[in-house]
């Protein structure tokens, strides 16, 4: 059971089926439109006893509760290969690990703080290269303003205007401040003055999004940049998938860095769960999907299809797309990564913390005090 | 005797049904909000800890406070506009029949269609506000009126109801008293405002009711067309519960809220019950 269901996804999904389906396995499919959507129905499912023998989910702590109360089976339960979490990144077993059991397969690396630059609209304001600092940042989206056009294509909805705000919080702290952010949840760090900083630099991009940016779809902003009306899209890599399908090429039409200064990436994963399967058919049938989904030139090809990079450390990424092979060395490399708030917060204090970001987003009378006061909070009273 | 018990045969299954499916669920969840569930309905005794969590959430206090604002609008500018059509009907409007069908259509429309039409009404590129070349109906990106756009929405939807509900009521009052107003030459205004609409006040009270009561569950409007921005300015209590219950994996949090709603139709109910009794219906 997934959330795979526009056209290139399903075509990703269709990799992983097929080899199922070529080593004997019979993949009856349940895509459920919406991520929320499917994380509901398949919580639903497994509370009414008519589990989906595999679930997809995002790292992290979403998967605890499911764990704590025996409803998963453990990865090492029904995988052959025992060295298999070697060829994976630590930190990504830590967070789909759970009283000491892996719970989930690893299918993918997500970057989630790309900046998608527009070549031909930086050119139309008579500019050659991106900004790697934000003084300079902010001399480029002026300058673009100035043009008339859109300096930064946001769709404001939650998830999106969090999106923008961690990648600012990770190219303004570092690897060592944002961590102490998400994972340690210290509120020197939050209340200090790096932090501060960038929730000035993300405020002041208010003014650089049109008026119609409520509510936007992410799709519907990656589509200005590819049209060159807006200069700067920042994304999840998901995102490569419009630019490719309109033919848009890497470094010639618009240009891809991995945080502002390219040099560090947010990492998320996609993760398969196996919820307690009733039968030894359906015991059978997870053993064989978790090894499928554990071949490097499986979870290759699903990648290539969908976008990211295979979880797997010993996968190929020769052929995926110039930008993903590009962010591949510092994606791998855990000095050169963090982790999404996916992998670190549960579920609700994820939500709370877009709320803030959101609410902070929404009303330019806040202040950046209120704002790091109101996030300092959030992650105390958290459970 | 014989009668009765047969009777009560026949009902047996609708009501082992409605205390099963209704009642049953309710207990759960208000039980269920005294508890410590997460993703999951199971969980231990917490006592009120969800409810001190929930009146902590700045998100919780907006949506009610949002709600406050929707329903005041909403409730107002239904009643205003749908009274408003009624009595315009009421005065033997040529072609009756084809306009309280074009007036009472809207309430046909589902939430979810009624939200897009009116967020695209609403969107400050495409619609009224490029139509009018200019300033002033960009509602939707606006913290402060975003709400109250929903509310037109909502009402837009809702006041031919209204309109449906006091139009039978005013056609069923003597006609002697029309008359008698006529010969007496009291202006139109003031015989709909001091007789005839006092007459009605039963129906009132029931549109306001009903009125009120969808306000209170209103969650597919405020979907389709904000999903909740910009911000939390149009985030409500109903769609609280959704979030925690789905999505945040809060059950026991979600069922406080749910809780909440619960207490608040429940008074609604009782205030609407003691209004009619007052008024002698």
């Amino acid at each position: 059971m997934h959330s795979w269901t526009s056209g290139g996804e399903l075509k990703a999904i269709a990799a992983v089926a097929d080899a199922f389906n070529a080593r004997g396995g019979a993949w009856r499919d349940a895509a459920v439109a919406g991520f929320d959507n499917a994380g509901a129905l398949g919580i639903n499912r497994m509370v009414g006893g008519q589990a989906p023998s595999a679930m997809a989910f995002v790292a992290g702590p979403a998967l605890n509760d499911l764990a704590d109360r025996g409803m998963l089976t453990p990865i090492d339960a029904l995988t052959g290969e025992p060295d298999w979490q070697s060829h994976l990144p630590p930190a990504l077993m830590a967070a789909v690990t759970r009283g000491g059991q892996p719970m989930a397969v690893p299918l993918n690396l997500h970057e989630q703080s790309l900046f998608f630059w527009s070549r031909a609209a930086l050119a139309k304001a008579g500019l050659t290269r991106v900004p790697t600092d934000w003084p300079e940042f902010f001399a480029t989206l002026d300058a673009v303003k100035a043009q008339g056009a859109i300096p930064l294509a946001l769709g404001g909805q939650a998830w999106q205007e969090s999106t923008l705000f961690n990648s600012v919080l990770a190219s303004v702290l570092g690897k060592a401040g944002y961590e102490k952010v998400y994972l340690e949840r210290d509120p020197a760090t939050i209340l200090g003055p790096g932090f501060r900083l960038a929730v000035e630099i993300f405020g002041r991009l208010r003014h650089y999004v049109d008026a119609n940016s409520p509510g936007r779809n992410w799709n519907d902003a990656a589509q200005l940049v590819i049209a060159d009306r807006a200069a700067l899209l920042v994304m999840g890599d998901w995102a490569l998938s419009e630019f490719a399908l309109a033919g848009k090429a890497a470094e010639v039409d618009f240009s891809c860095r991995v945080g502002l200064r390219d040099d560090l990436a947010v990492v998320g994963s996609d993760v398969m769960a196996f919820p307690r399967a009733r039968t030894d058919a359906a015991r059978r049938a997870q053993r064989l999907l978790a090894e499928v989904m554990l071949d490097p030139q499986v979870q290759h090809e699903f990648a290539r299809r969908l976008g990211p990079l295979p979880a797997r450390l010993d996968a190929p990424v020769g052929d995926l797309h110039p930008c993903m092979r590009h962010a591949a060395g510092l994606m791998r490399d855990a000095a050169t990564a963090v982790p999404t708030p996916y992998m670190s917060l549960p579920p609700d204090v994820l939500g709370e913390i877009d709320d803030v970001i959101a609410e902070f987003w929404s009303d330019p009378s806040m202040s950046a005090e209120t704002m790091a006061q109101r996030f300092a909070d959030v992650l105390r009273t958290a459970t | 005797m014989r009668e009765r018990m047969v009777e009560g045969l026949f009902i047996a299954p609708a009501l082992v049904l409605t205390l099963v499916v209704f009642v049953g669920t309710m207990v759960w969840t208000v039980g269920l909000s005294f508890t410590s569930s997460r993703a999951l309905p199971i969980g231990h005794w917490v006592g009120a800890a969800q409810y001190v969590r929930l009146w902590n959430n700045a998100r919780w206090t907006a949506s009610v406070e949002n709600l406050a604002g929707y329903a005041l609008a909403y409730v107002l500018l239904s009643l205003v506009v749908g009274v408003l059509l009624a009595v315009l009907l009421d005065r033997q409007a040529r072609f009756e029949n084809a306009w309280r069908t074009i007036f009472f259509y809207p309430y046909a429309v589902s939430m979810i269609v009624a939200g897009l039409v009116w967020q695209w009404l609403l969107n400050p590129v495409v619609g009224l506000q490029s139509l009018f070349g200019g300033a002033g109906f960009a509602w939707l990106s606006n913290p402060r009126l975003a709400i109250y756009a929903v509310a037109l929405a909502g009402a837009w939807q809702s006041a031919g109801l209204v309109m449906v509900i006091v139009l039978a009521a005013l056609k069923g009052i003597d006609p002697e008293i029309r008359r008698a107003a006529a010969l007496d030459g009291i202006p139109v205004w003031r015989m709909y405002v001091s007789l005839l609409l006092p007459q009605v006040r039963g129906a009132l009270v029931a549109a306001t009711l009903l009125l009120a009561m969808a306000a209170a569950r209103v969650y597919d409007l405020v979907v389709a067309m904000t999903n909740g921005g910009p911000g939390n300015a149009t985030e409500l209590p109903a769609k609280f519960v959704m979030a925690y219950l789905f999505v945040r994996q809060n059950v026991g949090l979600a069922s406080a809220a749910a809780t909440m709603l619960l207490l608040a139709v429940a008074l609604l109910l009782a205030v609407g019950w003691a209004a009619r009794r007052a008024i002698g219906r």
